[in-house]
């Protein structure tokens, strides 16, 4: 009887309630009619407890951090540095476009903050060399759904919390997915670039910017810095170490690693522009952004509260003072738009909390894994359907309230069936990211629009081709978990897992 | 017929001004908190890995304010953005009809809010108020009730005040739209337009 709360549930959803109080009435309801008057007061306990949590502090301060960066400029310098690195491939400015919005997935954890801020940027720029407007912001809103695949991911604090994995297992593994949707759309956009000829692109240095001595010499200090930091954990890796065990071989191997890319440093000065090189040193002190909070967090050295205020301490330092892009009066619309939208993803989590309770009290994962897998009990096939569902709800709904709603009550029905916790979360949390693209009701393309001023339907159609590959991209992180777990399980996340996966294991078995 | 409806724009008028200033405040207040957050979580990784001294408040501090932010910034969301919702359904239906739809959800998140407000003044209002020990600890740390000649204690229900106080002004809010939705059913659209929403809650801003 209870678990009649599901189909009311999406009765309200349909007709427009808001989804907090959808998610607040169907059970209430319910449970009242049950007779359970008393689990309506364990329903408020759990609402306020699911907030009353240090964890859920990262969700603002990355928020904070996000539109910060955004105010500060920081995107402008992202741009001119992906230019300068790819900007002569055919179909330059298009593959500008998806480099930096992979760069500024390193920074922020919204799709639709990176569509905002590259799309107000880069759809003007695309349009005066000569690529239609309607391309501009369809390639601007495909690519901007990396966001939060690539760590920091605000969705996937979301999940993390509520289903209670670990975050720092879920940002290592969101790396290679959202390095595969980017380099598919780079793919696509080269393929497209034959047929329907783009603008040729030139070799695009910008040229006469200058740099201050004091950020040169940051600049310099910071990406040695930044590159020993990546290398450490890389030698003690191929050394066979633990860390944090000191001996003199790994010593001998990390110094012969640093001279060995401070020669390739000095060659590649002398291959390039002095003009690169300017544009190369004024993206270091943005792009120690992501060492912050990745090294941070993956590191092990801080939890992602701390390394979210770190992220926002360093940007705001970065604004207000080395670019001087912002003053203090920015800061305030800045915090009440954070507080803003974090506040509403802050209700929806204790929200969640309160559904999944009624969830587990009507048995309701248990009696649809029966039907399901009544259906079928071919994990293949199961993943498939899975796939649809996600696709179809991300449709409709918007990222954070669908895998908050979904997740409690798929979650436990896939992981019962061999699938690892992590590889499950990062097939829910890019397959409705990727949603956030589709029509009828994706954010991003909203966004997109009202940045570029081309209607939705219009931007609707000309994002196909790139959402054909995110779906290609899906289907591959569905079917081989190395994608997903590789990373988690090589930093030690994740034990003991099965990264060959179903498809895989069939050709490597050895009859 | 035309007195009432005067009465009404009259009330509307009112009660717009009380939730316009009301939540102007309850923004402020807001991102003064976010802003405290942000610092007191500084000052946590400051003494934890410079100073080697790890704080017994900040984390509670940070969590108590982030949630009276919530408290007093989401109801400007409700009140001018909506939360978030599928509306899809609204457009494809008569605007007539939408306008009755429109009001039967806004009366169901009221009752909603009622319902949650007696669980939250309850959980406020229960006899076991605990001590907030990391809080107290702040306070007997710095001396101030020393300083000042008080007795200020923190309790852990100063924090669950908050539920009680974002309802209410959820059910202010509420009772605005309510009214208003009721008044445009009634008299028409055009007369009774939706608030403008504030510059800086604007969506690309």
């Amino acid at each position: 009887m209870l678990a009649w709360f599901l189909p009311l549930f999406l009765i309200f959803l349909m007709i427009g309630v808001p989804v907090y109080f959808a998610m607040l009435a169907a059970p209430g309801f319910m449970l009242y009619f049950n007779g359970q008057e008393r689990d309506i007061a364990l329903m408020y306990r759990n609402i306020f407890n699911g907030i009353d949590n240090g964890v859920l502090l990262a969700i603002p301060f990355f928020m904070l951090a996000g539109e910060l960066m955004n105010k500060a400029g920081i995107t402008e310098r992202l741009v001119a540095f992906s230019q300068t690195l790819i900007g002569s491939v055919r179909g330059g400015l298009a593959q500008v476009n998806i480099l930096s919005s992979m760069l500024f997935a390193g920074m922020s954890g919204s799709a639709v903050a990176d569509t905002s801020a590259l799309g107000s940027m880069l759809i003007p720029a695309m349009e005066k060399q000569g690529y239609t407007r309607k391309f501009a912001a369809a390639i601007t809103a495909a690519s901007s759904v990396i966001g939060p695949i690539i760590p920091p991911s605000g969705i996937m604090i979301i999940y993390a919390y509520v289903m209670e994995v670990s975050v720092a297992a879920l940002f290592a593994g969101g790396i290679i997915p959202g390095i595969l949707v980017g380099m598919g759309l780079m793919i696509v956009t080269r393929l497209m670039a034959n047929k329907y000829e783009f603008p040729p692109a030139k070799r695009f240095v910008i040229e006469g910017v200058s740099i201050s001595a004091a950020e040169n010499l940051a600049a310099r200090v910071i990406a040695r810095l930044m590159i020993a930091f990546i290398l450490y954990p890389l030698v003690v890796k191929v050394v066979n170490l633990d860390i944090g065990s000191y001996s003199t071989t790994l010593s001998l191997h990390f110094a012969g690693a640093l001279i060995v890319t401070e020669t390739l440093f000095q060659i590649q000065r002398r291959l390039v522009s002095n003009d690169f090189r300017i544009v190369a040193k004024r993206a270091v002190l943005p792009l120690l952004t992501p060492v912050i909070i990745l090294g941070g967090i993956l590191g092990g050295v801080a939890t992602p509260t701390e390394a979210s205020a770190l992220a926002v301490a360093y940007t705001a330092l970065l604004g207000l003072i080395i670019l001087r892009s912002i003053n203090l009066k920015d800061l305030g619309p800045i915090l009440v738009k954070s507080a803003i939208t974090s506040s509403v993803v802050l209700l929806l989590v204790g929200a969640a909390m309160a559904f999944k309770t009624v969830v587990s009290l009507s048995h309701i994962a248990e009696d649809l894994a029966v039907y399901i897998l009544a259906l079928t009990n071919n994990p293949l096939l199961l993943l498939l359907l899975i796939n649809l569902l996600l696709f179809i709800v991300g449709m409709f709904l918007d990222a954070g309230p669908a895998i908050i709603i979904l997740g409690p009550i798929l979650a436990p029905i896939f992981i019962d069936l061999g699938i690892h916790p992590v590889h499950f979360a990062m097939i829910m949390s890019v397959n409705l990211t990727v949603g956030l693209a589709t029509p009828p009701m994706g954010l991003v393309l909203f966004v997109a629009s009202s940045v570029s001023g081309v209607k939705v339907e219009t931007i609707s159609k000309a994002i196909l081709p790139f959402l054909a590959v995110e779906i290609f991209v899906i289907f591959l992180i569905t079917y081989f978990p190395i994608i997903s777990l590789g990373i988690p399980s090589w930093l030690g996340f994740v034990k003991d897992v099965d990264l060959v996966g179903p498809i895989a294991g069939f050709f490597l078995q050895p009859n | 017929m035309k007195a009432i409806s005067a009465i009404v724009e009259v009330t509307l008028e009112g009660l717009d001004t009380i939730n316009t200033r009301a939540l102007l405040f309850g923004r402020t207040i807001g991102l003064v908190a976010l802003g405290l957050m942000v610092l007191v979580i500084l000052a946590q990784i400051f003494f934890r890995y410079v100073l080697n001294n790890a704080l017994p408040w900040p984390e509670e501090a940070a969590r108590g304010l982030m949630i009276w932010m919530m408290a007093l910034v989401a109801p400007s969301a409700y009140r001018y953005t909506g939360f978030v919702s599928i509306d899809m359904l609204h457009d494809l239906i008569p605007a007539r009809l939408k306008n009755y739809l429109v009001l039967a959800i806004l009366l169901l998140c009221s009752f909603v809010s009622v319902i949650m407000l007696q669980h939250a003044w309850s959980h406020f209002s229960a006899p076991l108020l605990f001590d907030s020990s990391g809080l107290n600890r702040l306070l007997q740390d710095t001396g101030i009730n020393q300083l000042l000649g008080t007795k200020i204690q923190f309790r852990t229900a100063y924090i669950y005040l908050a539920m009680s106080v974002l309802l209410m002004l959820i059910l202010m809010v509420s009772l605005e739209l309510i009214l208003r939705q009721l008044a445009r059913i009634i008299w028409g659209n055009e007369r009774f337009p939706i608030p403008k929403i504030p510059t800086e809650m604007a969506a690309n801003s």
